[in-house]
């Protein structure tokens, strides 16, 4: 080696060692306050913050009602609860192409079901947000008792716990996040109407609640004690609710999920269509000709094969639904005659049907039912005087989601079979009718750590 | 940003450029031409560069070169370019005149110095120690006129996957590389073009059209593109940091050339044609007309006495699959000075696809019109093509040490789709779930063409893909670059039905609705970095990079509804109900890198290198991801005699990422309406219930391979296996309902791995004066499974797809069924079928197999013959498409007696039976496919002369000619499934054939 070479070495070196610290030096621009680099603002999210004063709190309140109004009537995207159990029993048939869809219809629902995800999930969502909100907004409030909109949401989540309780199986979970998460375990469905009575007490019992969420949680209350086969105490809880009054779901044509669901799926996407002695066991809801059920033939469902028949209580995205009816007040008070033996039945639900020119018009505002209904007979016999009662409620609530509960309770309160009131027999498109009498926890659930299934299928 | 923070750029800058050696005092320069051995016609654009140093520059249009400013005394060269073996040359540089090297190289089935694009600047191959492939886009573009720049990957990169999307003209491509890795985010590859990051989006359409969807990538003209090259794992793109863990596709475009202005001019046109063969839709029939199926006669409850069948897909009288049209016209100049190269090309494309109404249909609507109506072409071509690109690129010498270039491309795009896939409203649905009596309505189960046809589904496009970028070289060993890019789109979506037109449903014929939806996209690429390059001793050469990268992704979208609009309108403004919505979305990335290579005696390479990224969507708790790699390349054998030409070895590890989406990390609500009391007020419901732990996904990959060139560079072969491992995998992981929040949130859980490997043996098989053939075979595999899933976590379920663990991501599930004809009767009835309790593994639901084999066929100079061979296999296909017809009962399987037992047994299990499985349609569906034939003929010079060209060819080329396959659909390739790993033939518009001609002169 030369003298010259090891000094070109050195300087090769040198530069390599100055190209390194030079190399590292650039390396350290993002540490520098690269945090502005980053910074996104992106304006269509809302943050928690902004949501904490009184305006903040009513535009809560106000999500949580549109999502019970989802999760129970509305909403074109994804299934309700008034829909989805009606399926289940002989109010509605299938007239479209899902398959999760006729396991409803066939009364063989899987967990894994998705279509019933989507219904669990929106129910869960509404009874956690007005479960929240009214918490929420009686820690932010300076006076809660002073603030309707604690009562209000009390009463809307008591529904809730009544539709979980109706339809699904023993074994819902209710889980709560508002501080921490604390998942939730199964419930039976009689520890869900207790629920549901619960806040139905404490929305009555409020000092700000208003007179239609009052009449609305007296409704609610009494559909629990029903449930809980406590007719007498139902009958009490629904006895200041007058004749004419209706709590109405609205619906809107601004948005997808503020549309009406019943109607969506009926006439407009021809999913759903109006059955008539369906599976043996079905009322004859079209052949009776029934005011209180008017319909119409329009034609093919979306399935190209299925006749698609319209209820026409709804015409419209935008008709209401009634949430909770004078009518119901009625029919609660009459089954606790009936349970007491029935001396008053028939006084009772000639009554309504008497009041139909009032009350009928009322329960759909936009398309007023129209007619008239005779007077109904004592047809004589306990059972006949059951069979006339839940017939009678069945048509004057079709399509309101009471329909599985009412199956239901005529098995556990009434001693009748399963296979002597749901569809039997074989189904419409192709097989046969399946055994479920009610919906099962869907799949998802399972992430919940104290929840594996149903604690049981029983009505 | 404050000045503080560049001060240790400018530092960095400054230390580099004065820690260099003086400047020579005297300098002299190098000239040549660079010509091919055999044909001894020069070779444009190859590279001459100075071994060890930074300079390098590029042969002009007639192969001649020059270099200036070099140092006195001895200095190395080497000529390089793909296809060719380098040739590498010592000479005396002398002040007082250029000294001149003249190259003949010779082809070569492997070329290990020609230069790869890296995220550090060039490279030769050889110094890079992964597998970079490289597509020569742009002889592409010349033999087999592709329709789009997917088309060009397709079958021409091993272990690149082009998983096209449906047939329809216009509609688009996912492209995976080395499989899938991630389970909730985009699992596309990186598109860099001309060094700027741009929107890959490979379904980027707001259009009710299903799976025809529309990519991104396609807005690229293949026609303005020299090469791509593909960057295939992280252990290759880990200095593209985060976003790069899929792989990175890097597209040059066509530059300019030192010489006289060269003109391409070429047209094309081509005829399009659908030769699928769509099923029959049948109904058995009893004597008094009512429905007897296979089941019924199963059940011994009718007499089959008819077996009606329709197919308005494929009567004459009723299809409106006819043929379809494409015409191209284009042309580019380049040439320049050696101080200023441009490139600039102009091309209009307008392809009609095979959709139209049929003649019949056209009078009958005529008859029925006033006289002098006239049909609306998007109702008699609703599906089109129309794209205008424009580039302009320009390179400049601005100084001995500083250059500069400039990309520019724009591209004006119209696209017209009909509604079809899922879709009750499309027409391939209407037709093959259509009913069986002919008279009925044409057989239509939906909606009739004339009807469909009549909803104008539009998308334009207006792209902006700009780059400047300048080299600086203060020394001879140190280069710094810096590039500014944008890529910037607005488009339109609209779907219209008016007011009286269309199908009747949903009430839109009757009152008319229009969606219309703008979007505008800006992709910002900011990218400075530096290489030092010197020989340490005479033996260890030393390459030093460094650099940093800012991108910014902005895109803004508002999309609009209107309903009941009064005839004549066109626009949401004159609609009585009105519907708005308005998305944001922004994602900023910053990031550093250092690599750092050491070389010995130019043989063995050994690199390691470091990123560093943050990023605005990673979580509160989450601050900065860094990803290392290291590699080592070694030729073992370089200009070797006899059997082995050269042989190198190469091994590497590396890791990259794939950030989560913008908001995932942060607990969110979004507004909702709330109708009350007919009127509407405004709520907030939970959209995200954020995790600030959130981090990108993590993958790390190792690869190892070898290249040989044998036989005198008659043949080349690779091959590389690859192991990639993904930590911190998002899962969308499902939430406990009762929660009350959202159905689920990201979580880093999941580990997932791929693995397989790609080769390839390419080279001449026969060479005389009269025929050469040259072939190309390549291929690859891929595995993949889910290692984890995280604790406590489901599987992950999408129909009959799943993410479980210890199985392929979204691999094929469903309940097994076994059947028996009990009775013999030659029947299966639903209790004939016995299905399983559980769902079972079916297999993959992406092929694990793919074989590209090109042969091309040189005759004489006059003709080349070329074709390519696509397999994939190794996977199944979801044939949902016959499920679903089973379902409306029209399937032959339920209806036609002569069904085999195992056909019908498969329709009952899935239509029929009480508790029912799609097993039966989930199918093998490995195919070969003939995806390119082409003919290209080279006029003699003295023919081209008469049109005053130097250059003239015409190539007859054609496009998926021959489908092998026993899957028993239309198309195993089709995909109804816009999502990540959805997988299904579902009512989707198959492939369809082209047969184009194109001419190119050259002046």
């Amino acid at each position: 080696m030369t003298k010259h070479t090891t000094s070109h070495v050195r300087r090769r070196n040198r530069r390599f060692l100055a190209a390194m610290t030079a190399m590292v030096a650039l390396l350290a621009l993002p540490m520098v306050g690269c945090g502005d680099l980053l910074e996104v603002v992106d304006p269509d999210i809302v943050t928690p913050e902004n949501l904490e004063d009184d305006l903040g709190l009513t535009t809560l309140r106000n999500g949580a009602v549109s999502n019970f109004q989802q999760a129970w009537s509305a909403n074109q995207a994804g299934d309700n609860i008034v829909v989805f159990s009606g399926l289940m029993t002989d109010e509605w048939f299938h007239s479209g192409t899902f398959p999760t869809r006729q396991e409803v219809d066939r009364r063989e629902l899987q967990v894994e079901n998705t279509t019933l995800d989507g219904l669990f999930f929106r129910l869960q969502r509404a009874r956690a947000d007005l479960e929240r909100g009214a918490i929420r907004i009686e820690r932010a409030v300076p006076d809660p008792n002073a603030d309707a909109r604690i009562p209000e949401l009390q009463a809307y989540a008591g529904f809730t716990y009544i539709a979980f309780g109706e339809n699904f199986c023993n074994g819902v979970p209710f889980s709560e996040t508002l501080d921490s998460i604390l998942f939730g375990d199964p419930l039976t469905n009689v520890e869900m109407f207790n629920r549901a009575v619960a806040l139905f007490d404490a929305a009555l019992a409020h000092g700000a609640v208003d007179s239609d969420i009052a009449n609305m949680a007296r409704v609610g209350k009494g559909r629990a004690l029903l449930n809980l086969d406590q007719a007498g105490a139902a009958a009490t809880a629904v006895a200041a609710v007058p004749d004419d009054f209706v709590f109405y779901n609205w619906h809107s044509n601004t948005a997808a999920r503020a549309r009406n669901g019943i109607y969506h799926l009926n006439p407009e996407a021809g999913r759903w269509s109006v059955a008539d002695n369906l599976g043996a066991n079905g009322l004859p809801f079209r052949s009776a000709m029934d005011p209180r059920v008017p319909w119409a033939d329009v034609g093919i469902g979306f399935d190209s094969e299925t006749p698609l028949y319209q209820f026409m209580g709804y015409t419209s995205r935008e008709d209401s639904y009634p949430l909770a009816t004078g009518v119901e007040a009625r029919l609660i008070e009459a089954e606790a005659d009936l349970q007491a033996g029935g001396a008053n039945l028939v006084t009772i639900l000639n009554g309504l049907r008497q009041n139909f020119a009032t009350t009928g018009p009322l329960l759909y505002p936009e398309n007023p039912l129209t007619g008239a209904l005779a007077d109904t007979l004592d047809p004589g016999s306990a059972t006949a005087r059951e069979d006339l009662l839940f017939y009678e409620r069945a048509f004057w609530l079709y399509g309101t989601g009471h329909r599985l509960g009412d199956l239901r309770r005529l098995i556990r309160q009434y001693g009748r079979g399963s296979e002597t009131v749901f569809p039997t027999g074989a189904y419409h498109k192709s097989g046969s009718y399946g055994v479920d009498v009610n919906i099962p926890v869907p799949q998802p659930e399972e992430n919940n750590p104290n929840f594996q299934q149903c604690l049981d299928r029983n009505p | 940003m404050r000045l503080r923070r560049f001060v240790p750029v400018l530092g960095a800058v400054l230390l580099l450029a004065l820690t260099g050696p003086p400047l020579f005092a005297q300098t002299g320069s190098i000239r040549g031409t660079v010509t091919d051995q055999a044909t001894g016609q020069p070779i444009s654009a190859a590279l001459i560069s100075v071994v060890g140093t930074n300079r390098q520059i590029r042969t002009g249009q007639d192969g001649t070169y020059e270099l200036v400013g070099l140092p006195v005394g001895n200095v190395t060269i080497r000529a390089a370019i793909i296809g060719y073996a380098a040739q590498t040359r010592t000479l005396a540089v002398v002040a007082a005149a250029p000294v001149t090297a003249n190259f003949a190289l010779t082809q070569a089935a492997i070329s290990l110095d020609a230069l790869v694009v890296t995220a550090t600047g060039e490279q030769r191959a050889v110094e890079v120690p992964n597998v970079i492939t490289t597509v020569n886009a742009a002889q592409a573009a010349e033999e087999v006129a592709p329709v789009s720049l997917s088309s060009v990957l397709q079958g021409r990169a091993p272990g690149v996957q082009v998983i096209n999307s449906s047939g329809s003209a216009g509609s688009g491509t996912k492209i995976r590389i080395r499989g899938s890795s991630s389970m909730s985010l985009t699992n596309e590859p990186l598109l860099v073009v001309d060094g700027v990051r741009v929107d890959n989006r490979s379904n980027d359409s707001f259009l009710g059209t299903g799976g025809q969807t529309i990519s991104r990538i396609n807005d690229f003209n293949p026609d303005e593109i020299e090469s791509i090259e593909v960057v295939k794992g992280p252990s290759a793109a880990a200095l593209y940091g985060t976003e790069a863990a899929n792989g990175v596709i890097v597209i040059k475009t066509k530059r300019g050339r030192v010489g006289a202005p060269v003109w391409n001019v070429y047209g094309e046109y081509g005829l399009v044609s659908d030769v699928n063969e769509y099923p029959t839709n049948f109904t058995g029939l009893d004597a008094s007309g009512s429905p007897c199926r296979t089941y019924n006669l199963a059940a011994g409850s009718c007499t089959q006495a008819e077996l009606q069948s329709a197919n308005p897909l494929e009567s004459s009288n009723t299809t409106p699959i006819s043929g379809g049209q494409r015409q191209q016209f284009g042309m580019n100049v380049a040439g320049g000075t050696p101080d200023v190269q441009y490139f600039l090309s102009a091309e209009y494309e307008q392809e009609d696809g095979v959709y139209t109404l049929p003649q019949g249909t056209q009078d009958s609507i005529l008859a029925a019109r006033p006289e002098g109506f006239q049909i609306p072409d998007f109702v008699l071509n609703p599906n089109q093509v129309q794209r205008t690109s424009l580039r302009a690129n320009l390179n400049m010498q601005l100084s001995e040490k500083l250059s500069a270039s400039i990309s520019t491309g724009y591209v004006d795009g119209n696209f017209k789709l009909p509604e079809n896939d899922n879709n009750v409203l499309g027409m391939l649905p209407s037709g093959l779930l259509g009913g069986s009596d002919s008279t009925d309505v044409g057989g239509w189960g939906f909606s009739a063409p004339e009807e469909v046809f009549w909803i104008d589904h539009n998308q334009e496009i207006q792209r902006f893909t700009q780059s400047a970028t300048a080299n600086f070289l203060p020394t001879d060993w140190l280069e710094f670059r810096g590039l500014v890019g944008v890529d910037f789109a607005s488009m339109s979506d609209v779907a219209f039905q008016a007011i009286g037109t269309g199908p009747d449903f949903s009430n839109y014929k009757d009152d008319g609705a229009r969606d219309s939806d703008k979007r505008s996209t800006w992709q910002y690429t900011f990218d400075l970095g530096g290489t030092a390059q010197f020989q340490l001793t005479d033996a260890i050469s030393s390459r030093t990079s460094a650099g940093v990268q800012y991108f910014r992704n902005y895109r803004n979208s508002v999309e609009t509804r209107g309903e009941k609009l009064p005839p004549g309108a066109g626009s949401n403004d004159a609609a009585t109900d009105q519907f708005i919505d308005e998305d944001y979305i922004e994602t900023r990335t910053l990031g550093t890198y250092i690599e750092q290579q050491f070389g010995l005696n130019d043989r063995l390479f050994v690199t390691a290198a470091v990123r560093g990224d943050d990023n605005s969507a990673f979580g509160e708790d989450f601050d900065y991801t860094v990803y290392p790699k290291v590699g080592a390349s070694y030729l073992v054998i370089d200009r070797g005699f006899g059997v082995v030409d050269n042989l190198r070895l190469r091994a590497a590890w590396g890791a990259s990422g794939v950030q989560p989406g913008t908001n995932d990390a942060v607990l969110f609500f979004t507004g909702e309406v709330l109708a009350e009391g007919g009127v509407d007020k405004t709520g907030v419901v939970i959209s995200n219930p954020g995790n600030s732990d959130l981090k990108p996904e993590r993958s790390t990959e190792w690869e190892a391979g070898f290249e040989a060139g044998l036989f005198g560079g008659r043949l080349g072969v690779d091959l590389t296996y690859y192991r990639r491992t993904t930590k911190d995998a998002l899962v969308d992981r499902d939430l406990a309902p009762s929660l009350g929040l959202t159905t689920s949130r990201f979580e880093n859980l999941a580990k997932t791995r791929n693995w397989g490997f790609e080769g390839g043996i390419n080279g001449t098989v026969f060479q005389s004066p009269m025929v050469t053939w040259n072939f190309s075979l390549t291929g690859s595999t891929n595995s993949n499974e889910v290692v984890e899933l995280g604790e406590d976590v489901e599987p992950i379920i999408f129909g009959n797809q799943a993410h479980k663990e210890g199985y392929p991501l979204g691999a094929f599930w469903d309940e097994p069924f076994t059947w028996d004809d009990a009775n013999g009767d030659g029947y299966i009835a639903a209790d004939e079928i016995t299905r399983g309790d559980t769902t079972e593994f079916i297999g993959y639901a992406r092929p694990r197999y793919e074989v590209s084999l090109f042969n091309s066929f040189d005759v004489s100079s006059w003709l080349r013959i070329s074709g390519l061979f696509d397999y994939r296999g190794g996977h199944h296909q979801y044939n949902n498409t016959e499920r679903f017809r089973c379902r409306f009962r029209t399937c032959q399987e339920l209806n036609d007696p002569t069904t085999p037992l195992e056909g019908q047994a498969r329709a009952v299990a899935a239509a029929i039976a009480s508790s029912q499985t799609a097993a039966g349609y989930i199918e093998p569906a490995w195919f070969i496919k003939l995806r390119e034939l082409s003919f290209t003929f080279f006029m003699p010079q003295s023919m081209a002369g008469m049109v005053g060209a130097s250059r003239a060819n015409l190539t007859i080329s054609g496009r998926n000619l021959l489908t092998i396959t026993d899957y028993t659909g239309v198309d195993p390739e089709v995909q109804g499934n816009t999502g990540n790993f959805g997988s299904s033939d579902f009512l989707t518009q198959p492939q369809v054939r082209y047969w184009t001609a194109r001419v190119q002169l050259t002046f």
